[in-house]
């Protein structure tokens, strides 16, 4: 029987049918090759790109977006979470500044998806809307 | 993250800091035009990709899967290093018929500016709670999906312990995964139509991978709770969307997100005296993405709902263009001939975006008008045909899917279609 699976790499959602025949697998459906890469590793190894908030002190944002630099195991995300759930970051925080390196022991860093500047500058309360 | 310091006049000013409204400043300032102004009410630039913290955008236009908020920092350094006017925290009450633009702010009051050109890229927001009248009671607890995602990716808030999701628009799955990690457990997700109305890999992404349950043809006809949301009931409906009785199904719950579609952002537009065009809730617009009143320009969900961002970002390009262009006042030779043609919908058609076709000669040679169909259709021909009946062109697509924005290219046929007066777009498998 083969695996479907809805390819996640474009909008596009392509399904691909990925049957195992011991360690080869062959496919049928996909469009480009990012999605045949896609497609194996979805079978073998199942893997996303993480992302969440951490929570920032000193800053205008409450919270600052981070991404894994590159897709890390389904299983993990729980783990990746209560992970970020304890930091507590100081700003100011650069555009792309690693917060953890070698995130979850696999070579893979935590960075900000967005810059944070101190607060002196503009002296706004973001609580203020709510 | 501020600038308060703005002139008194500019060549253009854009209503709106998020993707069209930057793409349209930048492409303003790189096609000549000196003085550019960009207003944002909210805090800062970059609109609502900054609390779209999932990745997924960019994807055709830089060949890269980023996050919301690294998208918006390309165009932001960008908007940055060009030197172009903006100030944030600023509200548009007004746009008077002298193309003079009334702003409020906290940091400066109230200030009038006035401006050549000026392009409206307000995006869109939700349908709430209202535009689908579910019954029920009204206690607390019940958001649309993408206030829910302001308050956790921008205010660090949580939103409810136990979830239900009613709509599987995109915004409503990416809100299924993240409230999932952030502790919470998501019911289910309820769609009235028999498939989701969000693309599939999201449903992949956000709902198969966490286990959460998806109700297709299913709606919410009862909402309970005092104080605070307890508990949503739901039945099964037809294929005409009809509640069928005695199939009512009960979860409890403390939250309930709606996903329910977006309606462009209009009401500035309206005042203004524009028209609106009631089958995209947004202006009627020509090829330059110029409005009903001259040197008025609108690009980006304001206009119609995009799909993609990527898209939104090219429209912006466009109408920056020709704002620019029209500042410049170069407008008395920006045509090749005075013709025009109104494209009308026929059978099988939702929405056409330009509505006009005008023969600018400073316009790309890459023609395109983007579709909207009613219905499925499988291998279909899209036809366009003069006031009497007679095909001008056809053009083939492999399916078209109403959730799905087509884009036709006629190139090809422009000179053609620019004989009529007007023409009619039809679509048949």
């Amino acid at each position: 029987m083969p695996d479907k699976v809805t390819c996640i790499i474009c909008p596009n959602s392509c399904v691909i049918e990925a049957t195992k025949e011991g360690e080869e697998i062959s496919l049928n459906g996909e469009s480009c090759n990012r999605g045949k890469k896609y497609a194996i590793l979805e079978v073998t190894d199942p893997r996303r790109i993480f992302t969440s908030t951490v929570l920032i002190k000193g800053s205008d944002l409450k919270v600052i977006p981070v991404r894994t630099t590159r897709p890390i195991r389904k299983n993990e995300w729980i783990n990746a979470k209560q992970l970020i759930d304890k930091l507590r970051l100081d700003a100011p925080v650069e555009f792309g500044k690693i917060i953890i390196s070698d995130f979850l022991e696999n070579g893979i860093d935590l960075i900000a998806t967005r810059e944070a500047t101190k607060n002196d500058t503009g002296n706004i309360d973001l609580s203020r809307k709510f | 993250m501020k600038r308060t310091e703005i002139l008194d006049n500019y060549d253009v000013t854009i209503i709106g800091g998020g993707p069209a409204g930057l793409s349209a400043a930048i492409s303003s300032k790189v096609n000549g035009a000196n003085n550019v102004l960009v207003i944002d009410r909210d805090l800062y630039l970059g609109g609502i990709l900054q609390q779209c913290i999932h990745p997924g955008f960019g994807l055709k236009k830089f060949n890269l899967e980023l996050t919301g908020p690294e998208y918006a920092h390309k165009f932001i350094k960008k908007v940055l290093d060009m030197d172009i006017d903006y100030i944030i925290d600023a509200f548009v009450t007004e746009i008077t018929k002298n193309n003079e633009v009334f702003i409020i702010c906290p940091e400066i009051g109230i200030k009038k500016i006035t401006s050549k050109a000026i392009i409206f890229a307000m995006g869109c927001r939700e349908k709430t709670r209202g535009s689908i009248r579910i019954p029920g009671f009204r206690p607390a607890g019940i958001f649309t999906a993408g206030t829910a995602q302001r308050l956790i990716n921008i205010d660090g808030l949580g939103v409810g312990k136990r979830i239900v999701i009613l709509g599987s628009g995109d915004i409503g799955l990416i809100m299924a995964r993240r409230c999932t990690l952030e502790g919470a457990k998501v019911e289910a997700v309820i769609e009235i139509q028999q498939y989701p109305s969000g693309l599939n890999r999201n449903v992949q992404q956000c709902l198969t991978d966490f286990e959460i349950p998806l109700f297709l043809g299913h709606t919410i006809t009862d909402i309970q709770g005092s104080k605070r949301i307890n508990k949503v009931v739901f039945s099964k409906v037809d294929f005409n969307k009809r509640i069928i009785s005695n199939t009512e199904k009960e979860i409890d719950c403390d939250t309930l997100l709606l996903s329910i579609g977006l309606i462009p952002e209009n009401e500035l537009t309206k005042k203004a005296g524009i028209e609106i065009d009631s089958s995209t809730g947004g202006p009627f617009v020509d090829n330059m993405l110029q409005t009903s009143r001259k040197g008025f320009f609108a690009c980006g969900n304001v206009v119609q709902i995009f799909d993609l961002v990527d898209y939104v970002s090219n429209d912006g390009e466009l109408a920056g263009k020709s704002a620019a262009i029209y500042s410049m006042r170069k407008v008395k030779n920006r045509y090749n001939s005075n013709k025009k043609v109104f494209i009308g919908k026929g059978r099988g058609i939702k929405s056409v975006i330009p509505q006009i076709l005008k023969d600018y000669s400073f316009l790309d040679k890459n023609k395109q008008i983007a579709v909207r169909v009613s219905d499925r259709f499988e291998k279909p021909v899209f036809s366009l045909k003069n006031s009497s009946g007679k095909i001008i062109c056809e053009i083939k697509k492999q399916y078209a899917l109403p959730a799905e924005m087509i884009h036709l290219n006629i190139n090809d046929y422009f000179d053609k279609i620019l004989k009529e007066k007007t023409a009619f777009l039809e679509v048949k498998e």
